[in-house]
């Protein structure tokens, strides 16, 4: 059992946020204290860059974890447990696709749709159709479409490329759930009690802090791993595998797992890696938002290891083969 | 959490933040990081209040305390960007085909001030050659050159996202003598064609004969927009 999945024994005094916040107050006191005098010590490049890296990962994305767990936040105190399991149909093969679409109302980062489709579950949604509202919100809303169309001016073919393949890929991962999907393996999202009756400014504020944190972790753990790799990874590795046909398919659903960057953007930097085809561009646009490092890191920390590790692979062989067969018909 | 947004905060107040993400991140991350400070502020003073009942009832993984992470980071570390560490690491990315360009800026002080992806896509792209015999004033860092017949390269990273992805521009120097590795420079002069007529766009680096080099602070904002 590994240190994330044993919940660690709830004590009443030594909990948070009581005596950690003192504690971890006295350690970023120490680390300013220490900062002039470490300055040498921490003077190598290589750190440097990694913590620049590190750093620009954590800040770009935390507006849009905040955002998501505001809105989560929000849902748990607005929507009543068991609401939406009672408005989506119960014919899975309905719901699923509704799902998907519903997803393009959600803008923002796919940091904020892990939380969110988490709370969806434990209020009650069933976890296919959560599921595939988990892949296509952070792919298909409003802010990433337009950013599309603005990284690859005068085609649109491009932005309605990743729009279908987006959604499909939402909505098939969502159908083979129910076929495959085992409630264990999402019970851990489940297992989230409803605070207990507060007013509703206290379950917002108490979900937005628990969700965040939590969220906010593995987060923080997907940034390390990508400035890892940024930093200590050869660039010539990475180039050498801009080869033709499936070698650059594979490349950029690697790339895209590994750059871990925010679904807003990723468009630009498909739309500058101009050596590549325009399908395995869509590649990396539609495998990014849907599993890279970051979202496996917090999927594991939201529902648990065991489904990460089922419901990673899925999706990205579903992300891949998608593309490719819209890739071919549009582009 | 009432901790990392006081350090994000902090960072969005000093410009730090330049370092890492784009200008237009600010208004999202000064809310952001009011939302935290509300939302743990009040949490940690209802926590005060109801000190006897402190049960949480759904158990807090481990992790979450690497959130922590960020805030240590930016207190312990100099809040630094991209240099020629990366630089070298990195490739550069080309510009998207299609590209018009917008008129060139009036020259100031003698010289038409262009980032450096502007006089490279130029360099490149621009079929009426308008950078032939243009006085262009450029800002960098300097890199070592890969070309030995150039005195050093200067260099911008540009960002698309963030820094995570940001990707160096660089035009080779001549005509003046290298400074230290990361410094910034502010260098005038003009484009040098390559010689041998047309190349494949971005196959090569360009090449910028200087006449004149200021040494300048690294800017606030030491990125390029993509």
């Amino acid at each position: 059992m590994s240190a994330v999945e044993a919940p660690p024994p709830v004590t009443g005094r030594r909990g948070l946020p009581i005596g950690s916040a003192e504690l971890i107050a006295l350690v970023l006191l120490a680390a300013a204290l220490l900062r002039t005098s470490l300055a040498t010590l921490l003077d190598i490049p290589a750190l440097q860059n990694w913590t620049t890296v590190f750093i620009a990962i954590s800040v770009q994305a935390l507006p849009f974890l905040v955002g998501g767990v505001v809105v989560s936040g929000a849902i748990a105190a607005l929507v009543p447990p068991g609401w939406l399991a009672a408005v989506l149909p119960r014919n899975p093969a309905v719901a699923v696709p509704l799902a998907g679409v519903a997803g393009v109302a959600l803008p923002g980062c796919e940091c904020g749709s892990v939380p969110i489709a988490g709370r969806l579950m434990a209020g009650g949604a069933p976890a296919p159709a959560a599921l595939a509202f988990l892949l296509s919100a952070p792919a298909i809303n409003p802010v990433v479409v337009v950013s599309t169309a603005v990284a690859f001016p005068g085609q649109p073919r491009v932005v309605m490329a990743r729009f279908v393949a987006s959604l499909a890929t939402s909505i098939i991962v969502g159908l083979v759930w129910v076929r495959v999907g085992r409630d264990e393996w999402t019970r851990r999202a489940a297992e989230r009690l409803p605070s207990s009756g507060h007013s509703r400014r206290e379950v917002f504020a108490e979900t937005v802090q628990h969700d965040f944190l939590h969220a906010g972790g593995f987060l923080v753990l997907g940034a390390i791993a990508a400035a890892t790799l940024q930093t200590a990874v050869p660039a010539s590795v990475l180039d050498s595998l801009a080869g033709s046909g499936i070698a650059a398919v594979a490349a950029m659903g690697i790339l895209a797992v590994v750059l871990a960057v925010c679904s807003e953007a990723d468009a630009f930097v498909a739309a500058s890696l101009s050596q590549f085809s325009l399908t395995s561009r869509l590649v990396f646009m539609v495998v990014g938002p849907a599993v890279d490092i970051k979202l496996i890191a917090l999927q594991s920390g939201v529902f648990g290891r065991i489904f990460a590790s089922r419901f990673a692979p899925l999706t990205f062989g579903v992300a891949v083969a998608t593309s490719l067969v819209v890739g071919s018909v549009l582009l | 959490m009432v901790g990392l947004g006081a350090v994000v905060g902090r960072l969005v107040l000093t410009d730090g933040y330049l370092n890492y993400v784009k200008p237009g991140m600010r208004l999202w991350l000064i809310s952001a990081t009011l939302l935290l400070v509300i939302v743990g502020l009040s949490t940690f003073v209802r926590g005060l209040r109801q000190r006897e009942h402190h049960d949480h009832g759904h158990p807090m993984t481990r992790a979450a305390w690497l959130v922590i992470v960020p805030a240590f980071a930016l207190v312990l570390m100099p809040t630094d960007p991209l240099g020629a560490f990366a630089a070298n690491r990195k490739e550069t990315r080309q510009q998207p085909g299609f590209i018009t360009f917008r008129p060139l800026p009036q020259p100031n002080d003698g010289a038409v001030t262009l980032s450096l992806s502007e006089f490279v896509d130029r360099a490149f792209l621009d079929k009426e050659r308008q950078l032939e015999g243009l006085r262009v004033r450029l800002t960098g860092f300097v890199t070592p050159s890969e070309d030995p017949s150039a005195s050093f390269t200067v260099t911008r990273f540009a960002m698309t996202c963030c820094a995570a992805d940001a990707f160096p521009i660089q035009v080779d120097v001549f005509g003046q003598p290298s400074p230290e590795v990361d410094s910034w420079v502010v260098l005038t002069g003009k484009w040098k064609p390559h010689e041998g007529g047309e190349v494949e766009p971005y196959s090569e680096i360009v090449q910028f004969e200087a006449d004149d080099l200021i040494r300048i602070d690294r800017p606030s904002n030491p990125y390029e927009a993509a």
